[in-house]
């Protein structure tokens, strides 16, 4: 467990930006929240809402495919393949820092829209969790597979703009 | 002395070409062992499959006692890798590489590394990316050295260097011979030869031979013979005498078997009357481009 944080330390330092942009992304988005959204009277602001949806899937994204490339399976000439690593540790630092910061900053999010529209978050305890499987069997998942099999931020692009022409 | 690396019949093959083909070698604890080789030799393949970067096609490897195949952590706390390839993690301060990777090493000293710092003359506030390739590999190599491994391997580390900083490195490294043995990978004959204790040459992906050092350098000679009248070489030349050259009537070629008595004796055989014989011993460089230059007129 040491191993993991360890990593995962590094990993928040090498990333300090991204994961500084994806939760000021998450604030903005709680800020709006659909709350507001409800009393709004601008379309401006809906499609602002709906923007930051976006970016934040993006911010997601970009974030996975950095901590992933930077310790990359598919580079013979990474560092970390002839340092002591352990390739399970390594694994649960990567799916500790997603966790950290894709998965907990929007369940924070949504607990604080169901609290702001004044239910109970307990009582959605398992649809809040379903809805972490979800995003992360359909948005989390793919750019891991896709961050795993690059090894440039280029490649990942690549890869992320052939999906949907492939589907 | 027990070997602490092993390779019986280590192939690669891509695309159908042989990258390594049927390497077997022996490296014995302590040793300095050179793999020299042209370009292309195969040289950072094998080094790549001892340190399980990339499988064999065929053959085994044994590292530390282990199968290259199952090289993890518990044996990479033991091994020190240092390669011109290698991509490090730029982004890091000097300072923060070597904090980050201390705790990796159960036997990471703190005392090593502070003089290898010293004597490296690190600038640790400064980044990876921001170092010169000269530094970057003296990173590298303290990082390396500073949990004193037993196995030190390194892939083409002189390659880009200037003098001043080669000296440095190689001094870093004869530091740890002690305690260590070193695989190394390099064109630089000149500074293999001043501290490798073994070498093996390879070319075309076989392993042309491996030996000690001292036998190598007795067994090569540059042999000058002069003779009476002008020669017509003789056939048929012995296999073990490369690079025959003749002009009036001097004959030189380079005796890759040498033995005072019996290389005196064939050349008396095959001449006849000979005026003078010279022996001249060789420096690593010039034997293995007498090697390169006969294998490639061989292939």
């Amino acid at each position: 467990m040491r191993e993991v944080l360890h990593i995962f330390r590094k990993d928040v330092r090498e990333h300090i930006y991204e994961i500084g942009l994806l939760l000021v992304l998450t604030a903005v988005w709680v800020g709006v929240g659909p709350s507001n959204l409800g009393r709004a009277t601008s379309v401006d602001i809906r499609e602002f809402f709906a923007w930051l949806v976006w970016l934040m899937v993006i911010a997601w994204w970009v974030l996975i495919a950095r901590l992933i490339q930077g310790e990359p399976l598919t580079d013979d000439r990474a560092f970390w393949l002839t340092r002591p690593y352990g390739r399970w540790r390594l694994f649960a630092a990567k799916a500790l820092s997603v966790v950290a910061f894709v998965n907990l900053p929007l369940l924070i999010a949504q607990t604080v829209f169901i609290a702001g529209a004044g239910f109970s978050p307990g009582r959605y305890i398992a649809g809040l969790a379903w809805e972490q499987v979800l995003i992360t069997a359909f948005l989390v998942l793919p750019a891991v597979a896709l961050a795993t099999l690059t090894s440039t931020a280029a490649q990942f692009l690549l890869g992320a703009l052939s999906v949907p022409r492939c589907c | 002395m027990s070997n602490i690396l092993r390779t019986v019949d280590l192939s690669k093959r891509y695309r159908g070409a042989d990258a390594v083909d049927g390497l077997s070698l022996d490296v014995p604890e302590g040793s300095v062992y050179a793999l020299v080789g042209p370009n292309g030799a195969g040289k950072t393949t094998t080094i790549k499959m001892l340190m399980n970067i990339i499988e064999p096609s065929s053959g085994s490897a044994t590292v530390l006692g282990t199968s290259s195949l199952k090289l993890g952590p518990a044996e990479f706390q033991q091994i020190g890798y240092v390669s011109e390839n290698q991509k490090q993690p730029d982004w890091m301060t000097v300072r923060y590489f070597l904090d980050y990777l201390k705790p990796f090493y159960p036997t990471w000293d703190d005392a090593r590394l502070a003089a290898l710092l010293r004597q490296f003359d690190l600038p640790l506030e400064r980044k990876l990316k921001h170092l010169s390739r000269g530094m970057l590999m003296k990173a590298a190599l303290a990082s390396s050295l500073a949990y004193h491994p037993k196995l030190i391997v390194l892939d083409e580390p002189f390659t880009g260097l200037d003098a001043l900083v080669r000296d440095e490195f190689i001094e870093g490294l004869i530091e740890s011979a002690e305690e260590s043995t070193i695989f190394i990978s390099s064109h630089d004959l000149a500074e293999i030869e001043s501290f490798a204790t073994h070498i093996g040459y390879v070319d075309n992906g076989r392993l042309q031979f491996s030996e000690e050092m001292q036998t190598l350098s007795a067994r090569f000679r540059e042999v000058e013979v002069t003779l009476d009248a002008t020669p017509a070489l003789p056939q048929p030349w012995p296999a073990a005498w490369l690079r025959p050259e003749s002009s009036a009537a001097v004959v030189r070629f380079v005796e890759t078997h040498f033995d005072q008595q019996r290389t005196e004796a064939e050349i008396r055989r095959l001449f006849g009357s000979v005026r003078r014989i010279e022996v001249r011993p060789m420096p690593l460089r010039e034997i293995f481009v007498v090697l390169a230059r006969s294998s490639r007129k061989a292939a």
